[in-house]
């Protein structure tokens, strides 16, 4: 039996699990995580192409699966990264109870992290670009719900993604079909410029950010993080892909300096405008741009120390975000929230004090996990670039004096202090997230395995 | 059917009738019939590039699209549609010249050497450059759904018709239709849930 064919299958079970049980909110939702843990610990931990005893059965999964004479493979470079997309669905997703999300979230849920999935172990890989637009497509589908009937900026999201599909398709064609190489200037310039706005569209970077913002206002913030996560994380995986299998791509230092002015311009452009905001909700938008941005730059340093602390980044920014994002979820659910922020923390301290830690490790501070990843990029950019250290540094300045400023409104004295009753299950959820962000502060080489894994598959890139 | 090849101006015209038509007109569930000649226009300039299976794929998909398309919409209630009575797009001297303006881009970028390597056919260069350029000026023309779900859908045909010369791959073919019948259920979903919202709040959508 494939391996393909094997998450296939536990996918739709899992998903139709969900589906009976999508009026027992935490059930649908557990079980949802339940699922994506389990497809993780496949991708992860079973042999593939060998037989092993299962009991008294013998087994053998294959890595490839063909179907319409295309492969689908789960070779050793994408195996790390689909059990990321299947842990990072097994982590946000027992939360999605909590929030205000529709009944059927868990299942479509899992449905996308399969079509993104899918987008990885297709060959040839530039196909990807086809599935992370259904995962697209799956997104609208939670993002626009009875509860949250508008949809501006969902249907930005998919005319956005249609354009960067047909961008990349493109782009790949030209590069398997016109042989490019960099003997062939023009054509290679070209392809630069059309894998780029793919990349910048598939990536949410501005101007290509605009569907988030309203995204986020028309639609409940754990939900967005969860399909922000996901599409984000595909996209970073397919340019990592593309850069581990065209040379010429990986030698043009015209690439790397491409994304680091992109990344500066994005964390620079973030934090003003977060700054700016009144709106948290809209705050968090930004933050999440911050974080990109902050992501970029490492990618665009263009040197395995900060390819490694890329893909750190890329698996910390799950954690931060979910907290971040179940915080204001919680927070926003209080609909006099939006006129009066003074005094939510003494009526809701959890959820403040997770939106609070959520961001503070989004800002790289001392003690959150986003802190350690942030220190060393610092290290490694400063001599190469300093304006790329200075907007690292930048964003961890501003974006910390913006929690203390919003630490101060959303504490500062009311009258009417009268805490609002959280039940114990969500309250769980909320410490936890907080004590896991502050783990992984004092302990960040928990995420090293990962990155260390991820790095061995993508052989050409980590030499 | 090579006799079809004969007539390749035919398609040509037909799309930039039905593209034109899609863009000027306001779009109301009859777009469907508008839209399924494109389909069948895409389909025939197609031929030239994909086997005969994956033409007949790519004109079912599309004529399917029409079909849900139209159904969703009906079946919803069409009453919120139906308020507006008016043929043409507001402000329809802008959409004219715009429409001109694309018009000869689309053509110029035809005839410049950009797919010199693919050895695409000129009537379906000018014919897919056409469809992206009026998708394109389609989607900016408004913000209604069912204007959105038609310009997406020329944008995709027209890409779709310039990659059969590329990579005239069935999986390919498969993925793509997926991606048509896709985006009609994302647009129809939305339609159907703001129609919902909108009788629930006794209101305009």
């Amino acid at each position: 039996m494939s391996a393909g064919l094997v998450i296939f299958l536990f996918t739709i079970i899992y998903s139709l699990l969900c589906l009976v049980l999508r009026h027992q909110r935490m059930a649908s939702a557990f079980a949802a995580a339940i699922g994506a843990g389990s497809i993780a610990a496949f991708v992860l931990l079973v042999p593939f192409d060998e037989a092993f005893l299962f009991g008294e059965i013998s087994i053998k999964f294959a890595s490839e699966w063909i179907i319409l004479g295309r492969m689908f493979s789960l070779s050793e470079n994408v195996r790390p990264l689909i059990g990321f997309l299947y842990l990072s669905g097994a982590f946000l997703l027992p939360a999605a109870w909590l929030v205000n999300a529709n009944r059927f979230f868990p299942s479509v849920a899992l449905l996308i992290l399969a079509i993104v999935a899918a987008s990885l172990m297709v060959d040839p890989f530039v196909f990807a670009a086809v599935f992370i637009e259904l995962a697209a497509m799956g997104a609208v589908f939670v993002l626009v719900t009875q509860q949250h009937p508008r949809s501006t900026g969902a249907t930005r999201m998919l005319i956005l993604y249609t354009i960067a599909m047909v961008s990349i398709l493109f782009t790949g064609s030209l590069l398997e079909v016109a042989g490019i190489t960099s003997a062939t200037p023009v054509l290679a310039m070209r392809v630069t410029f059309m894998l780029g706005f793919g990349f910048a569209i598939l990536m949410t970077i501005p101007p290509f950010h605009l569907w988030l913002p309203k995204s986020v206002e028309e639609s409940d913030p754990y939900i967005l993080v969860f399909i922000l996560v996901i599409l984000q994380s595909a996209g970073f995986f397919f340019l990592l892909r593309f850069l581990d299998s065209y040379v010429w791509l990986r030698e043009q230092t015209l690439i790397y300096d491409g994304i680091r002015i992109a990344g500066i311009i994005t964390t620079i452009l973030a934090v003003l405008l977060s700054a700016s905001q009144r709106d948290i909700k809209k705050l968090m938008a930004y933050a999440l741009l911050v974080d990109l941005g902050v992501l970029l730059i490492a990618l665009g340093s263009g040197t395995e120390d900060a390819f490694r602390l890329a893909l750190s980044l890329s698996a910390v920014r799950v954690i931060a975000l979910g907290v971040l994002a179940l915080g204001l979820s919680y927070l926003c659910n209080s609909a006099w929230l939006v006129s009066q922020m003074r005094g939510v923390g003494y009526k809701m301290p959890f959820a403040a004090a997770a939106f609070l830690v959520g961001l503070l490790s989004v800002a790289g501070t001392p003690l959150t996990a986003g802190f350690p990843v942030r220190w060393s990029l610092l290290t490694v950019v400063l001599n190469a670039d300093k304006l790329a250290a200075g907007t690292v540094l930048f964003s961890m300045v501003g974006l910390g004096m913006l929690v203390i400023r919003l630490a101060a409104i959303l504490f500062g004295r009311r009258d009417d202090d009268d805490i609002i009753a959280v039940s114990k299950e969500p309250r769980i959820f909320l410490l936890g997230g907080i004590l896991l962000l502050l783990l992984l502060g004092l302990f960040p080489q928990l995420v090293f395995p990962w990155v260390e894994d991820v790095a061995s598959g993508l052989a050409n890139l980590f030499l | 059917m090579t006799w079809l090849n004969n007539y390749l101006f035919l398609p040509v015209v037909i799309l930039f009738i039905t593209g034109s038509a899609l863009a000027l007109m306001r779009p109301q569930p009859r777009s469907m019939l508008i839209l399924a000649a494109q389909y069948i226009a895409v389909s025939w300039l197609a031929s030239t590039s994909l086997p005969a299976a994956g033409v007949a794929a790519k004109l079912v998909t599309g004529l399917l699209v029409c079909v849900i398309f139209y159904i969703g919409i009906r079946q919803i209630g069409d009453d919120p549609l139906r308020g507006d009575d008016q043929l043409l797009s507001a402000n329809i001297p802008f959409s004219i010249i715009a429409l001109l303006l694309v018009t000869v881009a689309s053509v110029s970028v035809a005839r410049s050497n950009l797919f010199a390597q693919f050895d695409i056919r000129i009537e379906a260069s000018v014919g897919a450059l056409f469809l992206i350029a009026a998708s394109l000026l389609n989607l900016g023309l408004g913000t209604d759904q069912l204007r959105i779900g038609i310009g997406l859908l020329t944008f995709v045909s027209g890409a779709e018709l310039i990659y059969g010369f590329i990579e005239p791959a069935l999986a390919l073919i498969a993925l793509l239709t997926m991606v048509h019948l896709g985006i009609v259920l994302v647009i129809s979903y939305i339609i159907s849930i703001q129609i919902r919202y909108a009788i629930s709040e006794n209101r305009d959508p």
